[in-house]
């Protein structure tokens, strides 16, 4: 079932990270700063969780990924793109290798599952021909095939972000950030999702979930980024949701 | 971009566009009224303009000097007087008119007007003979008036009429009305504008969760924006087409109207003057419909 997108992704060591942050501070017009300092790296195929309590900074860094919010210092590499000096006319270009899974979904309430997919796609003139391809692929690795013609409202939380998580996928991208997946779910069905989450990545895709879920983050035992202050504390490679002794 | 891209955006996008355009009905019609009364506003200034301008430069070419004789002056006298005015500096040719003759051009106006000729009640000729006077430049008109009153025959002279005065007072009215219709058209064109503006903004607010989604998933600004720029031009044809319609119904009354009012317009220019009509009426339409959609977006995409 998964073989299809991994052929599109190639994991490998000492190849450029998919991302790069290098000593990047941000800094709010109203002089807050959100992350001071902070430099880390994902590599191709990763997996890793960021942490930390509300107004850590992980919303900015989630913001910087994908250029909606500027770095005041450092440097910002996604994909191959330097997002702190990249101009506007670039921007959605690096989001088409970055998917995005939100809390709250964000499925269009109008369009079917499938059109929800392949949406994605059409927006950024992809040929019809490798629409359809690429809609059933997404469709078939989250396990939507067969609701694929249902409307949002007419979908259990779980199957809504799973619809959203085959949006986020349907272009091949090489990072997915998945901003709390689990915020609204009840806990049955947010392991469910963060398994989907950790086969999407078996297939190569980097992974970076942002999350509160201290549960699921301890048993995972995945690379752990975890802000505090906007201050990057803690970086571990098998770690757990709050800093052990 | 391929040509199937630019086939798919614009499929895309005019299908989002007529979906938006359906969605805020009120909206959608509201600015379309407002286009069509902008533009009927637009297309009867214009036509006024080339009516006045007309006018001005019939005017312009007929800017002489017309020195009337003594109602009686013998037609003798006509050839010496004639020498002596040719004799004035500046003046390139005099053509006498002689009582009858006006008499005779008179009645051929009542009789193009439709007007009742009377003047065959007339005991005698009221029409004073007269010399039609062409300068080499029209603007030294005072100067020749003021040698021809000076003239040793000038006892014979009724009333030298300098025709730039009349050339003149009819350009300032002209440049008057101009500038009145250009405020009328600027002034009604800024009420479009934030009509279109209006319904515009009102299809990005309902589209708002599509357009973030669009942004999140790297649309271009071109995709984003495309749909909104052709509800606009939608509006814009649409009231330029309404537009076009009501003028080439009342187009004939207008016509003569016009002619009534301007009763020295040369009327072959009419079809001209339509084509150029249309052709404006289309742009300010499409222009006014694009511009309306491209301030409703400015900021409220990013």
């Amino acid at each position: 079932m998964m073989s299809d997108l991994a052929d599109m992704t190639n994991v490998g060591e000492g190849e450029t990270p998919v991302v790069s942050l290098n000593n990047v501070s941000v800094r709010y017009p109203s002089g807050h700063v959100a992350l001071a300092g902070v430099s880390l790296t994902l590599s191709r195929g990763e997996f890793a969780f960021l942490v930390g309590p509300s107004g850590a900074g992980k919303s900015s860094l989630v913001g910087l990924l994908v250029r909606d919010v500027l770095p005041f210092a450092g440097e910002v590499h996604v994909a191959g793109y330097s997002v702190h000096d990249l101009p506007t006319s670039e921007v959605p270009y690096l989001r088409r290798r970055v998917g995005v899974v939100f809390q709250d979904f964000r499925l269009l309430q109008r369009r079917t599952v499938r059109e929800n997919t392949a949406f994605a796609l059409e927006v950024t003139g992809a040929p019809a021909e490798e629409i359809g391809v690429a809609v059933e692929r997404a469709l078939r690795i989250v396990g939507l095939g067969k609701l694929a013609d249902r409307y949002p409202d007419a979908l259990s939380g779980g199957e809504q972000q799973r619809a959203a998580i085959a949006r986020a996928i349907v272009g091949n991208p090489e990072l997915l950030i998945a901003d709390e997946p689990t915020g609204n779910l009840d806990p049955l069905i947010s392991w469910e999702i963060m398994e989907l989450l950790g086969q999407i990545n078996q297939l190569g895709v980097t992974v970076l979930v942002a999350t509160h879920d201290s549960d699921i983050v301890t048993t995972l035992r995945r690379r752990v980024l975890a802000l505090e202050g906007g201050r990057l504390i803690r970086d571990e490679q098998r770690g757990t949701y709050h800093r052990v002794g | 971009m391929s040509r199937a891209q630019n086939t798919r955006l614009l499929k895309l996008s005019a299908s989002a566009a007529m979906n938006g355009l359906a969605r805020n009905r009120l909206a959608t019609i509201a600015a379309t009224m407002t286009m069509t009364l902008m533009l009927l506003v637009l297309a009867s200034v214009l036509v006024i303009r080339a009516g006045l301008d007309a006018a001005l430069s019939y005017a312009d070419s007929k800017v002489e000097v017309v020195a009337y004789l003594k109602v009686g002056a013998s037609d003798a006298r006509a050839a010496e007087l004639r020498a002596e005015i040719l004799k004035v500096d500046g003046v390139r040719d005099a053509t006498y008119v002689s009582a009858d003759e006006a008499l005779a051009a008179f009645r051929e106006r009542l009789k193009e007007r439709g007007e009742p000729d009377l003047t065959g009640e007339l005991d005698e000729n009221p029409l004073p003979p007269s010399f039609e006077i062409a300068l080499d430049d029209p603007g030294q008109t005072a100067s020749v008036a003021d040698s021809l009153s000076k003239l040793p025959s000038a006892a014979l002279f009724a009333r030298i009429v300098d025709g730039r005065a009349l050339a003149e007072s009819l350009a300032s009215v002209t440049s008057a009305l101009r500038a009145v219709g250009l405020i009328v058209v600027i002034g009604f064109s800024l009420a479009v504008l934030a009509v279109v503006v209006n319904a515009i903004r009102l299809a990005v607010m309902a589209r708002s969760d599509e357009i973030a989604i669009m942004r999140l998933v790297g649309a271009t600004s071109t995709w984003v924006r495309l749909p909104f720029i052709l509800e606009g031009l939608v509006i814009g044809g649409i009231g330029a087409l309404l537009t076009l319609f009501i003028f080439g119904i009342l187009g004939a009354g207008v016509s003569a109207l016009m002619l009534s009012l301007f009763r020295v317009l040369p009327v072959e220019t009419s079809a001209i003057l339509a084509g150029q009509v249309a052709i404006s009426v289309l742009l300010a339409g499409f222009g006014l419909g694009a511009l309306g959609a491209l301030l409703s977006l400015r900021g409220r995409l990013n």
